[in-house]
């Protein structure tokens, strides 16, 4: 998690100081944030997209979005990042409706055939799609929260505090439900080892989040 | 962690797509930048505006007199019916002073130097519409001016009477419409309100009671909001914590009714009202469209309502 860096003598602005700065005007520093923590935002977009170009423009959403909610902000300690979490979260969940709102924007994203040849592992990226679409067929036999908690401990490893906010559920909520979800992923796999059909979800939720 | 459940490792943007997106990012974060008490009280005005709405539409409108029986007015932005207005509750004293003060501080519109006011009896609804502008500006949107409308200085005050109403029925306590029927009529006689009457509308068994004035038709109604057990409660729960969209909606709608043995109702999609209201939202009227429930003889309605995000 970002925090305030002392590294080579030079105090490097926390994101509490960055986000402040950037709401009181200094609008650079939120693209000092934005360095900060795309990566992390992109591969946590990735990992519920199964999918990395629709993980760039969801991206993009997420800190579209970040920056119309600003009022809404909440740190763990002195970071946002589980925030940024909890807006990603939100974005995937109602993708059309968010996608809608930043449309004039994301049209200014050009295509990505249009910007040449990537510059990383084209083969790399497929065979991680493939991966991406297997995980993410074995975690759709949990409920949405039990997959959500799931992706941010494990997958991003938020603490149970921060997931908790970046969730909006209590810490005691995270923490259940990551037992759960895992209890859930054994009994699949014990199942696929013996060759017995998964059994389908039952939907065990709680009435509120 | 199983291996079967484990993702591929990280990776970076590619260099271009973090460049345009980074560029996408900080262009909007430029266009939008303002001081965000700024942009707090427009969308307080929006908001406010939809609540005027509301009650014009509403089954009985919040329909007022003019002088000192309004009970709420609007602050207009423009001399425009579609301006932003921030809508404002009065202690009695006159419209436009009320009006200048929301203008001095900045609520109203962009500037805090206080135009010319003018008192209006605004349309469908009845409240007060205060507009800049100076003569004529209330006929020019076909509205009467309030100074030109006769005031009946004996008349019992209908701000008390709401605020009396309000205080037995804005509380926690669950009331029946046999008591909230009582209470009304009470409130009624020992203020002199005669020949007011007192309606009962849409109002289900386990609902608890609120209230609504018609004061051109001298009627306080009773109307039912849900109780505690009631299905349109266990809706509300579902869409409590989430904005949730039309199609996740009818999914919690769905369970609720299982969960209660309702099998035999139906969930019916309002898909325009979801529309209509993403493309106002596109339009800049700030705030998301988040799915609300209406339940009424075997069928759950699925509506799009706008939501200030918070």
């Amino acid at each position: 998690m970002a925090a305030a860096d002392t590294t080579h003598g030079v105090d490097t602005p926390t994101d509490v100081q960055l986000w402040q700065k950037a709401v009181d005007g200094e609008t650079a520093a939120f693209g000092v944030l934005f360095e900060r923590h795309v990566r992390a935002v992109y591969n946590a977009c990735f990992r519920r997209t199964g999918d990395w170009s629709v993980a760039e423009d969801v991206t993009a959403v997420v800190f579209l979005e970040a920056w119309r909610r600003r009022a809404d902000v909440r740190f763990v300690g002195e970071s946002v990042l589980p925030w940024l979490y909890g807006v990603a979260a939100n974005v995937l969940r109602n993708r059309w409706r968010s996608t809608r709102r930043h449309r004039a924007a994301l049209l200014r994203l050009p295509p990505p055939e249009a910007e040449g040849p990537i510059d990383d592992d084209v083969a790399g990226r497929l065979d991680d799609e493939r991966r991406m679409r297997d995980v993410l067929a074995l975690v759709a036999l949990l409920s949405r929260r039990d997959r959500e908690v799931l992706e941010a401990c494990a997958w991003s490893g938020l603490s149970y505090e921060e997931a908790a906010v970046a969730l909006c559920v209590p810490v005691g909520t995270v923490r259940s439900r990551l037992a759960r979800a895992r209890k859930r992923l054994r009994e699949a796999e014990q199942h696929a080892a013996s060759g017995h059909p998964v059994p389908e979800r039952t939907t065990v939720e709680e009435t509120k989040p | 962690m199983t291996s079967h459940a484990t993702p591929p490792g990280e990776r970076d943007l590619p260099a271009g797509r973090f460049a345009h997106i980074k560029g996408i990012v900080m262009d909007e974060v430029a266009r939008t930048h303002a001081p965000r008490r700024a942009q707090r009280r427009r969308t307080v005005s929006i908001l406010a505006a939809g609540l005027l709405l509301a009650m014009a539409v509403g089954a009985g409108a919040y329909v007022l007199r003019p002088a000192d029986q309004f009970a709420s007015l609007g602050c207009y932005s423009t001399a425009a019916r579609d301006a932003d207005v921030a809508v404002v509750s009065t202690d009695g004293r006159d419209p436009e002073d009320v009006c200048a003060e929301l203008w001095a501080s900045g609520e109203v519109g962009p500037t805090t130097q206080v135009p010319p006011l003018t008192s209006c009896v605004g349309e469908g609804a009845g409240a007060i519409w205060v507009l800049p502008g100076g003569r004529g500006v209330c006929e020019r949107l076909g509205l009467q001016r309030l100074s030109s409308v006769a005031v009946d200085p004996d008349a019992p005050s209908v701000p008390e009477l709401r605020d009396a109403l309000i205080a037995h029925f804005g509380g926690r306590e669950c009331i029946d419409i046999e008591r909230a029927r009582d209470i009304a009529q009470a409130e009624l006689g020992g203020r002199g309100f005669d020949g007011w009457t007192v309606e009962a509308r849409e109002f289900a068994d386990t609902d608890c009671a609120s209230f609504g004035l018609d004061v051109a038709e001298q009627l306080v109604f009773i109307i039912g909001m849900p109780g505690p057990d009631s299905l349109q409660a266990a809706l509300g729960q579902a869409t409590e914590a989430d904005c949730l969209d039309a199609e996740q909606a009818s999914a919690a709608a769905r369970q609720v009714l299982s969960e209660r043995g309702l099998d035999d109702w139906t969930v019916q999609v309002e898909q325009e009202t979801f529309d209509g209201n993403q493309a106002a939202v596109d339009g800049g009227i700030e705030g998301e469209v988040c799915a609300q429930f209406s339940a009424a003889d075997g069928v759950v309605y699925v509506v799009g309502v706008i939501f200030e995000r918070h």
